[in-house]
């Protein structure tokens, strides 16, 4: 596996840990019920809203991690990881994809809202739209790095 | 992806360049060993620019590198 291929990886897995977390502490924090009762307008954009920041700061805490890692991993035969004209292309063929998968939730959320579905459905969807958007950009960058572009 | 319609004879002229490895042509070319690889087996077309570094670290013409296989084949 190639440095790029062991970043999206990390990346997917980081991905995954941080969006379970946050539903375990949401689910603990309303598990009664609270979603409903309360304003579920003002809630799910709360969410929403901690969750933007909450990824960008563990996005950059799981990169010195993976940066860590790699060091001790591969010492004394270090990869220096340089950014060349296929990685940028590959950088937008993945970003390509993830804007389609965010397009297709932000689609399906907007179509529960006028089939006047309940507000969190549509609050349910941004939120998995967000994940499979990140989970998304990873799988397409490993994909586009095993299969060479 | 499909095979890209840029042809190349790196691995030859690697071969008669010193048997030049492909982390030495990337180092001089200055991309990673996995873009040679990938232009090599045709999966990836280099912009302009990569191809004249590519042609100038082999010490060729460019036209000796990479051939196109378009319009006029049909």
């Amino acid at each position: 596996m190639s440095y790029h291929e062991r970043r999206a990886v990390a990346m997917m897995a980081s991905t995954v840990l941080i969006f379970a977390s946050y539903c375990l502490v949401l689910y603990l924090k309303y598990r009664g019920g609270d979603f409903v009762q309360a304003d579920p307008l003002r809630l799910g954009a709360v969410i929403l809203l901690l969750l933007i920041p909450l990824l960008i700061v563990s996005k950059i805490l799981s990169m010195i991690l993976f940066t860590i890692g790699q060091a001790i991993a591969v010492q004394g035969n270090p990869e220096i990881p340089i950014e060349d004209e296929r990685d940028k292309m590959i950088g937008q063929k993945s970003a390509v994809a993830a804007f389609s998968i965010f397009g297709a939730g932000f689609f399906l959320a907007m179509g529960t809202l006028a089939l006047a579905w309940p507000m969190q459905t549509a609050f349910y969807l941004l939120f998995f739209c967000i994940f499979a958007t990140d989970i998304g950009i990873q799988i397409a960058e490993f994909r586009f790095y095993r299969r060479g572009f | 992806m499909g095979k890209s319609r840029v042809t190349n004879n790196i691995r030859t002229l690697r071969f008669h360049h010193g048997e030049m490895t492909q982390e030495q042509l990337a180092v001089k070319a200055g991309v990673t060993r996995q873009t040679i690889i990938a232009i090599e087996n045709s999966r990836y077309s280099p912009s302009l620019e990569l191809a004249f570094r590519i042609a100038g670290a082999l010490g060729v013409k460019l036209e000796e590198v990479f051939t196109y296989h378009g319009e006029e084949e049909k």
